[in-house]
């Protein structure tokens, strides 16, 4: 046996074909190399972002109580339908007619919803929210047809006192895109406070988030799954307000549009704090529709003004405490100094008219107040510089922020020549400050304000800062509140016990104005407002209602005082016949349920 | 006389240990299925089987087959058309006779058939060169086996028809035919580009395949169909590192993310499980098959013989490399089983009995005997 005697004539070309086999296999080897000794972690971690699926878990939202540590949120279980991109196992132009089917559902609005998604693959897209407990057990029961589709409990706001507290408490809603931009821990659909105490203290209440890691294979089915950071819970917040006062001062509205706030002056906490007319809280946390937002925002009395503090009204005479303060401050006038009312004054070729037809006579700085003396005022205003004014205006927290801890407070106005000129470029006439004098012209006041002006004249100069966070608790752990901007006033405070006497005689004198606010044995002090309401719809026509806005405001006892009450009733009239009688009825009751504290038979 | 002792020793012991390895490999790729967690045992019964075709086919003269191969490439023209007709559709492509104990792939034998068809009809060339027409001659033989599997449509057991065009050419054509083939394989290389850029104008294709050819130009364009897969495995081969997870443990394997795992997708299961050394030991496995063979090519009898065994490898190799490279993305996706180590019937029989043709050869390298 022997091999062919000649060798074949293309062995050349076998050899060259050898040569690109060995070549071809040390290439692709070196693909494999590349891949598994070079790239090898990044491939581990790819590996492991389709093996490893983290879930948040959300924490729960805080709560809110009153002072008594009555509940006025809760959290209320709600299913949400979600589709968890990552487990879905078939593209989802395929998936969307099955489950629209299932769900019964239209095709156009499962694909809105999946437009809206995240581009993190991990965070899933809600497609149903607020499904019912019945109809989120039968979509359970055969969910496992749909991989991808889960339902997720999650909670709910529930406001118990919807109507009650709407501009205080605020509402929760869906964090907005620019929310999210801002916060990264934040993801789509999560809900954020958007007004009120929610927002105030929105951080403390949400808590934080925790993570839920799961192995899974590639049809989703867990291998494990275990909580790798706990979720820590939103903290409550306690409220300085009293649920009983705040429902009481509602039912005296009785719809009205207006506002009452009461405070505690010795340390700042609101009692009370209603806005009218109001709207239901829960309406936002259902899901507001945009028909019903548009009928909400034209809704008679402009509900969704937080009146107390965004709402800016000429205070009338309530004012006139200011000017007074300031004429004295300032020795313009003494206590003693005495004016002629006869009904009317005269400037330039002007009349002032005042509101009693037949004039107060002769009156001094206190039976002015008394009976609220236009012309007193007047002659006071002849003297008195409306920068002094201003100025003492400012010192009593007009013009100002009180600094309550809520978002959005309005300062108001307390108007001088510099802002007219820089606002009009028109000078200022000696007729303004008249008009400023007696709470009327461009001057603007906040109910908030002018309870904080009441609560500084009642504990005679000492500033306090309203706040409604009575305390919080986190983990077991209660911060309370101490309140802060504490300072005294650099007035004299003998002409602030001068101007207490006075609004003391407002309340329980004959000719007061204020005679309807009387709390017998509580020492009422106090002072009527009747405002002409002027609205700028531009700066040159001033549009003068025809009826006007009704003011209480006062304090009580006179001496050791310890409580401020600002009521306001628009449109209603006359500030002693519409306002007084509700801070009679407020103030009785808080008399009532102190003596009951003190008394406990 | 007993030809046994003129085996090539060290590529039969090769071969069986590819073989074992494969069925190794989708043992470990199937445990955790409850469908498929027999296929190994299957498998082995399937390597039985072809073993016995190659030790059978070593010792039959492989000049006496190839003066029949007409006999076997008209069976398989026909049991090609047969199966385009009634053939069962798998994966969209209608290349499979459901029969009750197993599926037949007729298109994984053909290639038997057509390497032998081709050996007779270059057997001629033992002084000359082919020319041209010649070349065209022998490229209808091909298309027509070639073209009826492109019909079913299976680009992956098509591909490795590619070199019975080129190879027979390569190895005996003139200049001529020689740059005519240079000039079809440009235009190949047009066609895909075309898919790529201008997909309206290539109306033959089917959409899913011009899919998987964009998605092999731009993988990252969408990870959920075909790109997933590439990236799966990817990912797979990636985890494997220098040493492997160990069999058994490989995460990507064992928890479904690989897919195919056990068929065209095998290399990858191999490299998260025993890395960068397990695959470097099945290409050197390979390689040592190959350079035997090549030895068989330059040691054979006549032009026929070696052009045999140049055409087992051609299509071997190509197999062995573009399954290789689709599992790191370097070439598009196609259904093209791994040779020896993927599981299937038609396929592992086919392979070991294009081997044991290698080995007809090389027992019959003397003459006068």
């Amino acid at each position: 046996m022997r091999l062919a005697p000649t060798p074949l004539a293309f062995q050349g070309r076998i050899f060259f074909l050898r040569w690109v086999v060995i070549f071809s296999f040390l290439m692709v080897l070196g693909g494999y190399y590349r891949i598994q000794i070079l790239n090898q972690e990044r491939y581990e971690e790819l590996g492991e972002s389709y093996r490893i699926k983290k879930r948040r878990i959300k924490a729960t939202r805080g709560l809110i109580y009153d002072r008594a540590e009555r509940l006025v949120t809760q959290n209320m279980p709600t299913y949400d339908l979600l589709l968890r991109r990552d487990e879905m196992e078939e593209p989802w132009r395929r998936l969307k007619p099955r489950i629209a089917e299932f769900l019964e559902a239209e095709e156009e609005t499962l694909q809105r919803k999946y437009d809206n998604r995240s581009h993190l693959l991990s965070q899933p897209v809600t497609l149903i929210e607020n499904i019912s407990f019945s109809e989120s057990m039968r979509i359970r029961r055969n969910i496992m047809r749909y991989p991808g589709l889960a339902i997720e409990t999650t909670e709910k706001r529930h406001y118990t006192y919807g109507r009650l507290f709407p501009h205080v408490l605020g509402y929760v809603s869906e964090a907005s895109k620019e929310a999210l931009r801002k916060n990264p821990r934040l993801r789509l659909g999560d809900v954020v406070g958007k007004s009120g105490i929610e927002l105030a203290y929105d951080q403390l209440l949400t808590g934080t988030d925790g993570e839920r890691t799961i192995v899974a294979d590639h049809r989703g089915v867990y291998h494990s799954s275990e909580i790798t950071t706990a979720p820590q819970p939103g903290g409550d917040v306690v409220l300085t307000l009293d649920f009983e006062l705040q429902k009481l001062a509602f039912e005296t509205l009785e719809g009205r549009t207006g506002s009452v706030v009461m405070m505690d002056v010795k340390t700042g906490e609101v009692l009370v704090y209603v806005s009218s007319p109001t709207f239901d809280l829960n309406m936002f946390t259902e899901g507001l529709s945009q028909e019903q937002w548009q009928e909400l925002l034209k809704r008679p009395g402009n509900p969704l003004l937080n009146r107390p503090l965004q709402g800016a009204y000429a205070p009338g005479s309530v004012f006139k405490v200011v000017t007074a303060l300031s004429a004295l401050q300032n020795g313009k006038i003494t206590p003693n100094t005495t004016y002629f009312c006869n009904g009317e004054y005269k400037l330039h070729n002007h009349v002032f008219h005042c509101h009693k037809r037949g004039g107060h006579g002769h009156v001094d700085v206190s039976r002015a107040l008394q009976g609220s003396c236009n012309v007193y005022f007047y002659n006071v205003a002849r003297d008195l510089d409306i920068e002094q004014l201003a100025k003492t205006a400012h010192e009593l927290g007009l013009g100002e922020t009180t600094g309550i801890d809520l978002i959005g407070e309005k300062s108001g106005l307390v108007p001088t020549p510099r802002w007219k000129k820089q606002r009009s470029g028109k000078i200022w006439y000696p007729g303004e400050t008249l008009s400023v004098s007696i709470g009327q012209g461009s001057l603007q006041t906040t109910p908030l304000q002018l309870l904080s002006m009441m609560s500084t004249v009642a504990s005679e100069g000492q500033v306090i800062q309203p706040h409604l966070l009575l305390k919080s608790r986190l983990n077991e752990t209660v911060v309370p509140n101490e309140g802060r901007k504490k300072h005294i006033s650099t007035m004299e405070r003998e002409y602030f016990r001068l101007v207490k006497q006075a609004l003391w005689r407002v309340v329980n004198k004959e000719q007061g104005t204020g005679s309807r606010a009387q709390v017998p044995g509580f020492d009422v002090c106090g002072k009527t407002g009747t405002a002409q309401l002027i609205t700028f719809s531009s700066e040159a026509e001033h549009k003068i209602d025809k009826y006007k806005n009704a003011w209480f405001a006062g304090f009580a006892p006179r001496d050791e005082a310890e409580v401020a009450i600002v009521v306001l009733v628009e449109h209603a009239g006359a500030g002693g016949a519409k306002a007084a009688p509700i801070a009679k009825i407020l103030l009785e009751a808080y008399q009532a349920r102190k003596n009951k504290k003190v008394d406990p038979t | 006389m007993n030809r046994f002792s003129l085996l090539d020793r060290g590529a039969f012991l090769v071969t069986m240990i590819l073989c074992c390895l494969g069925v190794v490999f989708i043992h470990s790729a199937t445990r955790a299925s409850t469908l498929d967690a027999n296929l190994w045992i299957k498998q082995m019964i399937w390597v039985c089987l072809g073993m016995l075709a190659y030790l059978v086919l070593s010792q039959f003269d492989y000049k006496k087959l190839v003066t029949h191969a007409n006999v076997f490439y008209i069976a398989g023209i026909i049991s090609l058309a047969l199966v385009l007709l009634y053939g069962d559709r798998i994966n969209g492509a209608r290349s499979w006779f459901r029969l009750p104990f197993m599926s037949v792939q007729p298109s994984e034998f053909m290639k038997i058939a057509t390497v032998l068809m081709i050996a007779k009809y270059f057997s001629r060339f033992q002084e000359r060169q082919s020319s041209l027409l010649e070349f065209l001659v022998s490229s209808i033989l091909i298309g027509i086996p070639f073209f009826l599997i492109i019909l079913q449509p299976d680009m992956g057991t098509a591909l490795v028809y590619v070199p019975f065009f080129v190879i027979p050419n390569f190895l005996v054509g003139n200049k001529e035919s020689i740059w005519v083939t240079v000039a079809g394989s440009m235009l190949v290389v047009i066609l895909i580009l075309g898919v790529v850029f201008k997909p309206d104008w290539v109306f033959f294709l089917k959409d899913y395949q011009k899919n998987r050819i964009v998605s092999f130009i731009y993988p990252d364009r969408d990870t959920s169909n075909t790109g997933y897969q590439v990236h799966q495995s990817k990912i797979s081969i990636g985890q494997g590192g220098l040493l492997g997870k160990g069999l058994g443990k490989g995460q990507q394997t064992q928890m479904g993310f690989l897919p195919a795992q056990h068929n065209d997708f095998i290399l990858a299961v191999a490299s998260e499980e025993v890395g960068f050394v397990g695959v470097a030991l099945v290409f050197a496995l390979f390689l040592v098959l190959f350079m035997r063979a090549f030895t068989t090519a330059l040691e054979a009898s006549d032009a026929m013989g070696s052009i045999l065994v140049m055409l087992v490898i051609g299509t071997l190799f190509t197999q062995t490399l573009f399954n290789a490279a689709m599992l790191i993305g370097l070439v598009p996706t196609t259904g093209i089983p791994f040779p020896l180590l993927s599981y299937g019937g038609s396929s592992l029989l086919t392979s070991l009995s294009l081997l044991g043709l290698i080995q007809s050869v090389r027992t019959h390298r003397f003459v006068n005997h």
